[in-house]
């Protein structure tokens, strides 16, 4: 399940407000009593999308909502505790890999794509933990036991 | 029949509206199919406007003041209106007298008919 970069919390669902608007014509009848004439109603409009149902924050998702919500498209926090590993252009994160895309992360928000050729990800996986093993050896052979 | 604040248009009816917020939740379930859910929780703002200049009316209590506003009981007019006479807290227009209870800085009056025709009279004849 994916997770709100900003609190944290896992994420079954994602909320969007829409608005949208109807017009009446209010008068008084002959009675003096008030009459409301529907007169017309606007388009649903998306005020905001994406946003956290726990915290109520915008998550800046710039692909497709259903990608981030199967975790093959990935916003997090460089300070992530869930992040196993990090070589050049390329994390673990959950036992997965992800691709970081410079263009739309920010220093303060990873955007992270799946690596799904499972032959590369492997690859990329053994690579990874080996150049992390050569700088801290005790890290990952502790967590394999 | 109540006039316009902006235009002096006599009005014989106003135009609101209702702007309806809704909170929809998008799901993708473990099998891939995804689906919007509708919340109920919805939020509502009415905006009141005088059809012929489409200026907004600032209403204190916009669903609850639109029948007052239209029956002349409570009536919003520039504090220059030609057809006021004012004393106080009190004015004069067509011929029924209002109480002022509010005036803002944007020179607009907000006044309140004072029902009681005894008091309006006593109150009428000092004003004419």
């Amino acid at each position: 399940m994916p997770k709100c970069p900003f609190c944290g919390k896992e994420i079954e669902y994602l909320h969007s407000w829409y608005q949208e608007v109807t017009r009446y014509i209010v008068s008084l009848d002959e009675d003096g009593n008030l009459q409301w004439e529907q007169d017309f109603v606007s388009d649903s409009e998306a005020l905001e999308t994406d946003v956290c149902p726990h915290c109520e924050r915008h998550i800046p998702i710039h692909d497709d909502t259903e990608e981030f919500l199967k975790e093959r498209y990935v916003v997090l926090r460089p300070d992530d505790p869930e992040i196993e590993a990090r070589k050049d252009n390329f994390i673990i994160f959950r036992g997965r890999v992800y691709k970081i895309d410079e263009g739309e992360s920010s220093p303060d928000l990873l955007i992270l794509r799946l690596v799904e050729d499972e032959l590369v990800a492997d690859i990329i996986k053994t690579d990874v933990e080996n150049s992390q093993m050569e700088r801290c050896p005790n890290v990952l052979s502790a967590g394999r036991r | 029949m109540p006039k316009c604040p902006f235009c002096g248009a006599e009005l014989n009816h106003l135009v609101v509206h209702e702007l309806v917020c809704t909170k929809h939740a998008y799901k993708v379930h473990s099998n891939g199919q995804w689906e919007w859910q509708y919340d109920d929780e919805k939020g509502r703002e009415y905006t009141v406007f005088c059809p012929e200049c489409y200026e907004e009316i600032p209403l204190h209590n916009c669903i609850s003041d639109v029948e007052d506003f239209l029956d002349e009981e409570y009536i919003i007019l520039r504090s220059d209106d030609p057809e006021i006479k004012r004393k106080g807290g009190l004015a004069l227009f067509r011929g029924k007298v209002y109480k002022v209870i509010d005036e803002s800085d944007d020179g607009l009056l907000y006044l309140e008919l004072v029902e009681d025709e005894t008091v309006a009279d006593i109150i009428g004849a000092g004003l004419e």
